[in-house]
């Protein structure tokens, strides 16, 4: 017996204000999604920012009806959305505490039996008799956490809030909302955290604008969603980056341009770190090859990668031309955005230079942190003797 | 000896505010009894922040770090001690609070700016500035309430810092918003100090604070607990216990071992496994440079040692080292996966510059001015041929 | 002077540029608002005592003189409503300024005050646009009239540092204070002449400021004759007297501010 049934389910907002010569009727926020969740099921929702994600969410909640469709929920749903938007400033923590227990069906007494591990959890301490105004935004996050996953869920919708608070706490959260999938409730969870999806779902929906694209493994469609990510990245990188495109030449005879070639696409924003990348210079300088190739790779940030300097006699051909490829195989670049920057320099004057802004991805990030280089560290194990 | 200038200082501040229930509006005119319960946010808080330089403070949420920024930055007056700062003062706390948000980011940005005092051709290019440094593109015109946080976080923070201040007092800020972003601002704030402006970061992200800060305090329940050089004062406040290492250990291991740029490393480790349990490594060499820059260089995935009790001999290999000559930390994590996916692992032993054991990798080499070379080669090619 | 300085002068233009733009921020007809509300309650209370309950005044008749006479009290006062209700509740609507940002707080409330001039200056504007259109033009009285809205205003914005201060820590003075005055505004001579209270009344009415006030506006814009002087000095004096007090009782207050916010 499912426990959350959606059948054909459309959400059409209605336009706001005068509608436009030739638009469209509304805002169509969720098309026809059809959905069947039993006891057990973690299942994970991705998508970008206006796929319907949070509108699909609110319906499933009983927050919002569809326009058409049918929608059988069975069982309290408990969700994790805006937090600390059910807070009430002018009452202490611990009052509060009572309060969404009551919200949510429970009496006094039953609270009671719970108080003492919410305000443990909350690490919140004297603080917790304190009015709530006089909380900073982290520790409201950590009271609304704590409260929410102590009562027993049945069926638990998390919308992206686990990132909440400091490094400890936010640990602390993703190990309770482990704890609470363990014990067999459903779980609906929205994040763009591949990584979270991946660890803790068992089932993944891919949406976009509305549609259900997808519907599976989290290990597949996370995989299909990324890639498909990336294309629609690369093309806005190419947009973004190409302003940043600066071509100066101080002597009109000079000139030099780069083009970043990965694969077989010519020029690319968007490149991948582990993969081969060909960095195409050309360039014309003097012919009396009097002259440096000036190579420089910058990240955003201002840490220097990559600074190599090229004699034009050693790599310029006669008439004073550049065809030049800096060759890495593979690129060992960490995900960050980066600029190159290639000049031709006579006796300490940059007569022309070209910069190209582009981006790093990796489609295997590490789970210790994001180093500067993504390089094969090997480590060697050997049996005892 | 003449003491460098001194941006801000503040000595011996303490901070109270009367419980809620007490204050009364009368209470407050004639003046409140001495022996009115109160609610000790600092005690005893003394800082000296020298010119040009930024100071961290590192604590927990509710730590008294926000108090602290409001009392220096004279928003709150304290209940006991003195402030003193130099020039004009920034303060970047909880933004935004100026806002409507049916105004347009541009119109936000007036408002601030105008309420700063800016006017006329100043106020143009600083908008300008604004506009830039947020990426925000067209959203600028359109109302901050279409604005996602991360916008939200840009806008503000780029308005905060578009005017010219010489004490920066900087909350947390830089939490919200995405890498690139914090990219920018840690770039933005350099800047600012490069200029001989000074200023206090107050925050949990202690990342950060090592990127940027030289001196470091850690907060905690309204005081001091620890000051002295940021990386000290991380490991201090992550207050990370060595594990018990009674499972599986390290042994053996060297202050230090060595390296040649570009030639093949290889780092021998021992490990223990005394109980039967999964046991995994993984390394990472950072590269920690107080005040300018901390950063992952390397990382290891984890590999897998083996699961009976034994000693196991485990090399590290990284093939053409692409470190240059300098001096490296070397961290070494031991742990294990319990049989229920779903449960977290268990750290068995470590060594790390947090913990207070970390261990140093001294590279050799021709000393460059980059930190790292990756590797390449290069080819010509034909005119016309690609 | 006064701990206030030059440069709080700006920031308070500001503050008030700031109160008028949030008040119509969102709605469609904006600032259109300003204007089309005074109006409406000037028609609606001329409309009531004017048709329906027909008050009349001594020696005029028509009910033209009678709405003359009306608006030129009742403008006014819609002002001093404005200005009394924006200061109370200045500094609780400004949680963020107030917790995140080093001004002097005490410019809040009197950056509120000044929302009122605002409707004033409609109800005068619409006063001499009837006037003219009856044929009678400004005079040389009406010169007084910047003074009568400087005592005027002076007096609003010390009520409203005292009562911006007192609302942080009695919210109650906010709920309160609608009731509060609509007492007042029934009690003063606006809609009916002073010669139809009791005697005990009328004496006690005569040292209310805001009858002076009224009294003023109606002197240098209807009957054309001089303010009564001494009894502007007298108001001017309080409105000095409760300013300073209010500014001192303010500044003691006003680092707990962020403890009831």
């Amino acid at each position: 017996m499912s426990a959350v049934r959606l059948d054909q389910v459309r959400k059409i907002f209605p336009p706001i204000g005068a509608p436009e010569h030739g638009a469209p009727a509304g805002v169509v926020a969720v098309d026809d999604v059809s959905l069947e969740l039993t006891a057990g099921d973690r299942l994970g929702i991705i998508g970008s920012n206006g796929a319907g994600k949070s509108t699909l969410l609110q319906i499933i909640a009983g927050l919002a009806d569809p326009t058409s469709g049918s929608r059988h929920v069975d069982g309290h749903v408990t969700t994790i959305m805006t937090l600390g938007i059910g807070l009430r400033d002018l009452v202490s923590g611990r009052e509060n505490i009572y309060l969404d227990g009551e919200l949510q069906g429970q009496s006094r007494r039953d609270v009671d039996r719970i108080i003492d591990e919410v305000i443990a959890f909350s690490e919140l301490g004297d603080f917790i008799d304190q009015p709530v105004r006089t909380y900073s935004t982290g520790m409201k996050a950590r009271l609304a956490f704590s409260m929410l996953v102590h009562i027993d869920p049945e069926i638990l919708i998390i919308d992206e809030a686990l990132s909440v608070g400091d490094a400890s706490f936010s640990r602390k959260a993703t190990g309770k909302i482990r704890e609470i999938c363990a014990r067999g409730k459903i779980l609906i969870l929205v994040s763009h955290s591949m990584a979270s999806v991946r660890d803790i779902c068992n089932r993944c929906l891919w949406l976009d604008r509305g549609r259900i694209v997808m519907d599976g493994s989290p290990a597949a469609v996370c995989e299909s969603y990324i890639d498909s990510v990336r294309k629609a990245d690369n093309k806005q990188a190419m947009q973004r980056f190409t302003q940043h495109v600066g071509s100066h030449s101080l002597d009109a005879g000079w000139r030099v341009a780069v083009a970043l070639v990965q694969g077989d696409v010519p020029d690319q924003r968007l490149l991948e770190s582990g993969a081969p990348l060909r960095i195409q210079i050309e360039g014309t300088g003097s012919p009396d090859r009097a002259f440096d190739l000036t190579v420089d790779i910058v990240r955003l940030d201002g840490v220097v990668m990559f600074a190599q300097t090229f004699a034009g006699r050693d790599h310029a051909a006669a008439d004073g031309t550049v065809h030049l490829a800096v060759i890495m195989e593979p690129l060992v670049l960490g995900a960050a955005i980066y600029r190159i920057d290639v000049a031709l320099v006579r006796q300490e004057v940059r007569v022309t230079t070209a910069s190209v802004m582009f981006e790093v991805y990796t489609s295997v990030p590490m789970s210790g942190g994001k180093p500067m280089l993504i390089y094969p560290v090997a480590i060697d194990v050997a049996e005892p003797a | 000896m003449s003491n460098p200038p001194v941006a801000v200082h503040c000595a011996d501040v303490d901070m109270e505010f009367p419980l809620a229930s007490e204050i009364s509006w009368w209470r407050l005119v004639t003046g409140l009894p001495p022996d009115a319960p109160r609610v000790r946010a600092l005690s005893g808080v003394s800082l000296d922040v020298p010119k040009g330089e930024i100071v961290g403070v590192i604590g927990k949420n509710g730590a008294g770090k926000s108090t602290l920024l409001r009392v220096l930055g004279k928003v709150f007056h304290p209940t006991r001690g003195e402030v003193r700062t130099r020039g004009s003062v920034a303060g970047l706390f909880e933004l935004g609070g100026l806002g409507n948000p049916h105004l347009s980011g541009r119109e936000y940005a007036t408002r601030y700016l105008r309420i700063m005092g800016v006017r006329g051709r100043v106020l143009a290019s600083m908008l300008a500035d604004v506009l830039e440094f947020s990426e925000l593109d067209a959203a600028f015109e359109r109302p901050v309430r279409t604005y996602s946080s991360g916008m939200a976080a840009r806008l503000y923070f780029a308005t905060a810092t578009a005017p010219r201040h010489d004490v920066y007092l900087i909350d947390e800020v830089l939490a919200v918003g995405d890498e690139h972003f914090q990219a920018k601002c840690h770039e933005r704030i350099r800047q600012v100090l490069t200029r001989g402006a000074s200023g206090v970061l107050v925050t949990h992200d202690w990342t950060s604070v090592l990127r940027l800060c030289h001196h470091a305090h850690v907060m905690e329940r309204g005081q001091f607990s620890f000051s002295g050089s940021s990386d000290q004062a991380v490991v201090a406040y992550l207050g990370i216990e060595r594990p018990p290492a009674k499972v599986a250990r390290l042994v053996e291991t060297r202050p230090s071992y060595e390296a040649h740029a570009g030639r093949d490393a290889s780092v021998p480790l021992m490990i223990d496994i005394v109980e039967p349990a999964a046991i995994e490594i993984s390394i990472s060499i950072e590269q920690l440079r107080v005040g300018s820059g901390w950063e992952i260089v390397l990382l290891s995935d984890w590999i897998r040692v083996g699961d009976r009790v034994g000693r196991y001999h485990a090399t590290v290999r990284i093939p053409a080292l692409p470190l240059n000559a300098g001096q490296y930390s070397l961290n070494v994590f031991v742990r294990s996966r319990p049989e229920n996916p779903l449960a977290a692992p268990i750290l068995h032993d470590i060594r790390s510059w947090t913990v207070g054991n970390g261990l140093t990798l001294i590279v050799e080499g021709v000393p460059a001015a980059q930190q790292v070379s990756l590797p390449f080669r290069v080819e010509r090619y034909g005119a016309g041929a690609a | 002077m006064l701990g206030l300085a030059v440069e709080d002068v700006r920031l308070t233009f500001n503050l008030f540029a700031m109160n008028i733009r949030d008040r119509y921020l969102g709605s469609s007809l904006g600032s259109a608002w300003a204007v089309a509300n005074p109006l409406f309650m000037l028609a609606l209370y001329t409309f009531l005592f004017g048709y329906v309950i027909k008050v009349r005044l001594p020696g005029a008749e028509t009910t033209f003189a009678y709405a003359l006479w009306l608006i030129s009290g009742y403008g006014p006062w819609i002002g001093t409503v404005e200005s009394l209700s924006a200061s109370t509740s200045s500094v609780v609507g400004a949680t963020g300024i107030v917790k995140n940002l080093a001004i002097k707080t005490e410019l809040l409330p009197i950056a509120a005050t000044f929302v009122g001039l605002v409707s004033v200056s409609v109800c005068l504007i619409f006063l001499n646009l009837l006037l003219l259109a009856d044929g009678r033009l400004p005079g040389i009285h009406t010169l007084w009239l910047p003074v009568v809205v400087v005592v005027h205003f002076l007096l609003l914005a010390a009520l409203g540092l005292w009562l911006s201060a007192i609302n942080v820590f009695a919210r109650d003075l906010g709920q309160a204070l609608p009731n509060l005055l609509t007492i007042a505004m029934f009690s003063t001579p606006i809609f009916y002449p002073i010669d139809n209270l009791p005697e005990l009344f009328q004496r006690i009415t005569r040292v209310n400021p805001f009858y002076i006030l009224v009294e003023s506006y109606r002197s240098v814009i209807l009957t054309q004759a001089m303010p009564p002087l001494g009894g502007l000095a007298y108001v001017l004096a309080l409105a000095i007297v409760a300013f300073v007090s209010g500014l001192f009782m303010f500044r003691r207050v006003k680092g707990q501010f962020s403890s009831m916010l």
